[in-house]
């Protein structure tokens, strides 16, 4: 037995051409057995382009096209069909994601862009297209969006409009033009991401629609991309202080509407913004742009054109900033806060009381549209807990500054990606301590993959059901989310059998 | 009658004066004796089902996972197609901003494939996808994809899909399949098995396994499955086989065609979305390969395994009315399964169907019944709400209007498993109960009296 040496090391090889395993038999140490890999190893990818900023491609973007912004906005008005003035894509896609995140359905037209547009340019689509709107749908407003391409092309859209306002005058009399109103937003996606959108949006409808008369009492509310479940909850707060607002873009009637049966046809939905409400924004006490990337176009255009006080953001998605909301709305309007939204408050005081063990010193990392994000970042630190890495897709001035103010209040510092992509911000989180994700959908293969579990909110959010239904904001949407934020901790950092002691 | 739109075209307002293009929808029978035109460009102002070229090649191209997915546009196309089929692929994007538009794409573009390459290194190749803004500044991504090809190792394919290339997503599939067949299949060789088989048309993960399972089981060799089973190995070598199954007609034909044409590989055409379609199409892969027997022992298992379940469902689903509206080869594929069901279709359509396709169709539906070609969303309501079906086999985006109107949407492709095989059939038949006999159903209408 000269093969096997005292302490050296034999193959599988060597054991197996061994004529005979002596008395003594081999001891693990003498045995080498030499793994394969299964796969082959992370090599991570260089420092140096991971940052979004140092590199000039973008992977996994969290944001969409500009002209999904102004979508979205024409969608929340009555009896408005957005007529997108592209290919069929830049329809179809929007379509798409509305009927997956709201799970309603969207008209959107198309402009049906093909070969021959990209050469003749687009203004006899746009002229036979609003024809054909008017004539199958009968809709009280066309909400023109442009994209890439016929921003590229150079379409003059205000002369296009005009030949087609004269074409239809001529074809059925003066009286179509004031049954059809039209409105055009510009929005090429190269230049600005969804948030854009509906802050261009905002401004375009005002100023298409809005006209001044005798002053009136009530507030306008631009609500921003949030669900039809938190319009409703701006409604409730202003049904308790008893004042009538108007809410510019109303998903909360387009985009969750009850089934009944007779449907009228072509189909619309009941509710959105009516023309007369948008036209009487022009009168009334005070603007508030609850987002203020989405919507503060709008507030501004009414203060400068109609000197209407503009009061942009927060969200009131936190504590602090609905206190402001509801000081702001008692201060506008001389109405006293109820005596109910006081108790709804201290519910969620209440519930926070209740559950700081569970969420204090958490480290948490947010993603998704700026002004949702900032505001979910200060919910969290009202709850003690700890934001870490905080990305927004779209860049923005205020979203830095709001956070600057909070890590100064809270004593924290946070990671700020403004602009950023999924591929930094999940490089990051990998890297660091993590016990929650605050994010949409987007987010849930990177929470997965960390195994660090995932609370929803934003936009969008295709893989569960009833979350457009549901209020992240105010106090009541403030209970909703800090039992969702405490039940997942509940669900993945403690044991079963230990959470009611 | 003439048209079944005629009804819906009198109740509108301005009717004299409506000359939209509607050829599209009609009534088999007497006065219609041919399938509608198709393959038209949709009209302005439509509300379609229909989608852009981009589309069509990110449906036909995600799936592909060994390969960098570079969009060289603004980042909107980016998330689209990044979600395209329901599901979260990773998308690298050159994110175009004004100065890149107006100076230019193509320093941006070289950038982007470096990175892009530096973070997977392990891709085999990149397809670099073109879009409106892109096609329209009149960048040369073809060129710097040649150029960069070797500094990067691998090669890189342009993906020539412009949103408003051709009359709808059916262009962006023959662009995405032009783009396998001249770059990439024929880089490798390999010994041809004897029963080594490629499929056409399958791009959904789950009717792969099925499909790939069944013919395992008779003993062939299925070599690639463009694209839902397709790696670059299996793809360069695609042509090393005996023969190719056709299953999507619209999709694959060109495909197949070209092969046979290229490199002499004949195709069958073949179908597994219903039962009578499989157990046909087995047996004729079987006679093909000489291995009848063994067709007919796959056919009698599989059978028997799902017999007990359609006995139950079967009898209750007979005589029930359905309504199909799909992409494009199962307008009439869908037609045969609802036959096997028992159940009578009212109307079938298809988003961007070619001639072939309504042939099949026109040849399935029986006299009375409805044949459409990109009906626009209005066109749906009418139809359903005249014909009221049972059943609507439609996408995401026809479910909501579906139900709106009290009608129970079957969708397809499904969330979960596959329509194909015996298997498939079987959750079919499932998925069309479900809608059928929803208990909501029952309520709506309760209201309505």
């Amino acid at each position: 037995m000269e093969r096997i040496k005292l302490n050296g090391r034999l193959t599988v090889e060597d054991i197996n051409s061994l004529p005979e395993i002596p008395v003594e038999g081999i001891n693990y140490e003498q045995i080498y057995i030499e793994k394969e890999p299964l796969c082959p190893e992370y090599v991570p990818p260089d420092e140096t382009i991971i940052s979004s900023a140092k590199r000039s491609v973008v992977i996994d973007p969290c944001r969409l096209c500009m002209p999904f912004g102004a979508l979205w906005a024409s969608v929340g008005v009555h009896k408005c069909i957005p007529f997108v003035q592209g290919a069929q894509g830049c329809a179809t896609y929007p379509r798409y994601t509305f009927c997956r995140v709201f799970r309603e359905p969207v008209s959107i037209a198309t402009a049906s862009f093909h070969e021959d547009t990209a050469v003749f340019g687009g203004q006899k689509n746009l002229v036979e297209g609003i024809r054909n709107l008017i004539c199958r749908y009968q809709p009280d407003i066309i909400s023109i969006v442009t994209v890439c391409s016929s921003e590229i092309i150079g379409d003059d859209m205000q002369g296009c409009l005009d030949e087609a306002k004269r074409q239809l005058e001529e074809e059925f009399g003066p009286e179509i033009l004031d049954r059809v109103k039209f409105v055009i937003t510009n929005t090429p996606s190269f230049a600005g991401s969804h948030v854009e959108g509906y802050n261009r949006a905002a401004k375009s409808f005002l100023q298409a629609f809005a006209r001044q008369r005798s002053p009136s009492d009530k507030v306008n509310i631009i609500p921003g991309m949030i669900t039809p479940g938190d319009i409703r909850e701006v409604k409730h707060i202003l049904r308790l202080m008893g004042i009538e607002g108007i809410i510019l873009f109303d998903i909360s009637g387009t985009l969750d509407c009850p089934l009944r049966l007779p449907q009228s046809m072509p189909y619309y939905p009941k509710g959105g913004t009516k023309l007369a409400e948008i036209a009487d924004m022009a009168n009334s006490l005070a603007t508030f742009a609850l987002s203020p990337d989405e919507g503060s176009a709008g507030a501004t255009y009414l203060e400068k054109r109609f000197k209407i006080p503009a009061i942009i953001g927060p969200l009131p998605l936190d504590v602090h900033n609905t206190d402001r909301l509801v000081r702001k709305l008692a201060e506008v309007t001389g109405k006293p806060i109820p005596e109910e939204l006081k108790d709804e408050r201290g519910i969620l005081l209440d519930a926070m009381a209740d559950t700081f063990h569970y969420t204090m010193m958490r480290r948490v990392a947010v993603c998704g549209d700026p002004d949702i994000v900032a505001a979910a970042t200060r919910f969290v630190c009202e709850l003690g807990m700890e934001p870490v890495a905080i990305l927004s897709g779209t860049q923005s001035k205020v979203f830095e500054q709001e956070l600057k103010e909070m890590a100064e209040e809270y004593n924290f510092k946070p990671t700020i990606f403004n602009g950023g992509d999924m591929f930094e911000w999940e490089d990051f989180i990998k890297r660091e301590k993590i016990d929650l994700i605050l994010g949409n959908s987007k987010a849930v293969n990177i929470s997965k993959e960390a195994g660090i579990p995932l609370v929803r909110i934003g936009f969008p959010i295709y893989d569960r059901v009833g979350y457009q239904r549901r209020a992240n904001i105010g106090y009541r949407g403030g209970e909703y989310l800090l039992d969702l934020i405490v039940n997942t901790i509940l669900d993945s950092k403690f044991p079963d059998d230990r959470v009611h002691q | 009658m003439t048209g079944c739109i005629s009804k819906a075209v009198k109740e509108a307002k301005m009717v004299s004066v409506c000359n939209i293009n509607e050829p599209c929808m009609l009534r088999k029978g007497e006065e219609f004796t041919q399938p509608p035109p198709c393959r038209q460009p949709s009209a302005p102002g439509k509300i379609t089902g229909r989608s852009c070229a981009y589309w069509g090649a990110r449906w036909m191209l995600a799936p592909l996972k060994d390969a960098i997915h570079l969009v060289h546009g603004p980042v909107g196309c980016a998330y689209y197609g990044s979600v395209v089929r329901a599901n979260a692929y990773q998308m690298f994007s050159t994110a175009l901003e004004e100065k890149d538009i107006i100076f230019g794409g193509e320093k941006k573009l070289t950038g982007a494939l470096i990175e892009a390459r530096a973070i997977m290194p392990q891709a085999k190749y990149i397809l670099t996808y073109i879009t409106c803004s892109t096609a329209l500044i009149g960048d040369d991504v073809d060129g710097v994809g040649r150029k960069m090809e070797e500094r990067l190792g691998c090669p890189v394919i342009t993906v020539n899909c412009p949103g408003f290339k051709g009359e709808s997503e059916a262009a962006g599939h023959r662009v995405a399949y032009e783009c396998l067949l001249n770059r990439l299949i024929g880089r490798k060789e390999r010994q041809t098995g004897v029963y080594d088989v490629n499929i056409i048309g399958q791009y959904n993960i789950h009717e792969t396994r099925i499909v790939g399972s069944l013919l395992s089981k008779m003993g062939l060799n299925v070599h690639c499955v463009f694209t839902g089973d397709a790696s670059y190995e299996r793809i360069t070598a695609a042509h090393c086989v005996r023969l190719n199954l056709l299953i999507c007609q619209n999709t694959g034909r060109f495909f197949t065609e070209a092969m046979q044409k290229k490199y002499g590989i004949p195709y069958l055409k073949v179908s597994f979305f219903s039962l009578s379609e499989s157990i046909d199409s087995l047996r004729k892969i079987g006679q093909y390969f000489g291995l009848e027997k063994e067709a007919e022992r796959v056919i009698d298992e599989e059978y028997k395994a799902i017999q007990p379940e359609l006995a139950q469902f079967l009898p209750r689903l007979k005589g029930k009315r359905a309504a199909i509206f799909l992409g494009a080869t199962h307008m009439a594929d869908l037609v045969k399964t609802f036959e096997d069901l028992g159940m009578e279709v009212v109307f079938t359509g298809s988003r961007f169907g070619d001639a072939a396709n309504y042939k099949d169709a026109w040849q399935m539906v029986k006299p009375g019944n409805c044949i459409v070609d990109d009906p626009s969303e209005r066109d749906l309501e009418y139809l359903l709400c005249e014909l009221r079906p049972d059943v609507f086999v439609g996408t995401v985006k026809e479910q909501s209007l579906s139900h709106k109107f009290g009608i129970g949407l079957c969708l397809c492709p499904p969330q979960t498993g596959s329509y194909v095989g015996f298997e498939g059939f079987s959750n079919f038949t499932r998925s069309v109960y479900k809608a059928v006999y929803a208990p909501v159903w029952h309520f709506i209408r309760g209201e309505m009296a």
